[in-house]
């Protein structure tokens, strides 16, 4: 359960085809009573790091962000997760959500072939 | 006395596998477990071949390049392949006209790869790396020649290299005297003497 940084949303799309762009839009609640410095990571498996970035949030506030990755050739879990900025001047992991997204496999299919035109050159 | 009429649907016609034989002329013709058709000729199946009349006739002559520009649809995970084009025409058989194809040249295009693509996409010859099939016109009787002058031939193109061929889908359809090969018979004409001298 977050403290302060609380991961809301984690959307994206059931599945995808390998080589197509997956956006993942996320949505982070301040739950502190004061403004606080948030920093949200992005991973997908294996260890690819596709969101990485840090914002100031107003207390209540909902910070929406998302990320993009071209789409593996295997199903991939998405891992997000919210960090507060600590008075150690660190950021410290806070929450953390899962999504997974099963690969869509392309069947090869072909239609109307024709000549569309012929001459001599 | 009234009259009752009966209405039966026979839907579509649908042959299973084996040996047909044509009435009319005789022909022999075998169907597949996957609705291919063949001509019997000879002691050897030949694949059937689909018809068109061709949409315009292009005269070619020994020397020539035929460029053959095609179209298809495509969807599915990144592919590589080629394209054949070919010159030939239609072979008469026992009983009259059949449909096979009797190929004269044939030419293959560089390897070229498409997709991946998740919804049917046209690909086009001359866009985004999918070539035109260039095939070389050689006529008797120069060294290498396979067409006859003052002949009519038909064309068609396919996709190879682990596609199989479906007219429409993957090939196109014949398309029947296509070309017109221009004579490539030496002419003479207009001998005269033209001057006569004691020398």
């Amino acid at each position: 359960m977050a403290q302060y940084a609380e991961i809301t949303h984690v959307g994206g799309p059931e599945s995808a085809t390998e080589g197509n762009w997956v956006m993942i839009p996320v949505q982070i609640v301040n739950k502190w009573h004061h403004a606080l410095s948030l920093r949200c990571t992005g991973h997908h498996t294996p260890q690819e790091l596709f969101i990485d970035r840090i914002r100031d949030v107003a207390s209540g506030e909902t910070w929406y962000l998302s990320g993009l990755f071209r789409m593996p050739n295997h199903d991939v879990v998405v891992l997000i997760a919210s960090w507060f900025l600590g008075t150690d001047g660190q950021y410290h992991l806070d929450d953390q959500k899962t999504r997974t997204i099963k690969l869509t496999e392309l069947v090869p299919s072909f239609s109307e072939f024709k000549i569309t035109d012929y001459r001599a050159v | 006395m009234t009259i009752k009429t009966l209405a039966m649907n026979l839907g579509p016609l649908s042959l299973l596998e084996g040996w047909y034989q044509d009435p009319t002329t005789g022909q022999w013709y075998y169907y597949d477990a996957e609705g291919n058709r063949y001509v019997y000729a000879a002691g050897y199946l030949y694949a059937l071949a689909l018809w068109e009349p061709a949409p315009k006739v292009v005269n070619v002559a020994h020397g020539d390049t035929l460029r053959i520009s095609v179209e298809f649809k495509y969807s599915g995970p990144a592919k590589t392949m080629k394209l054949r084009g070919e010159i030939g025409q239609r072979r008469w058989g026992l009983y009259g006209r059949t449909d096979i194809w009797d190929c004269l040249r044939l030419q293959d295009t560089c390897s070229f790869t498409i997709g991946p693509v998740t919804h049917p996409i046209t690909f086009r010859s001359g866009v985004v790396g999918i070539p035109h099939i260039d095939i070389p016109i050689l006529v008797k009787p120069n060294t290498g020649g396979y067409m006859d002058g003052g002949k009519h031939y038909s064309i068609y193109a396919k996709l190879i290299d682990g596609i199989s061929f479906t007219e429409g889908e993957t090939g196109s359809f014949m398309q029947e005297d296509a070309l017109f090969v221009v004579s490539a018979e030496p002419t003479f004409s207009d001998f005269k003497i033209d001057d006569y001298k004691q020398v």
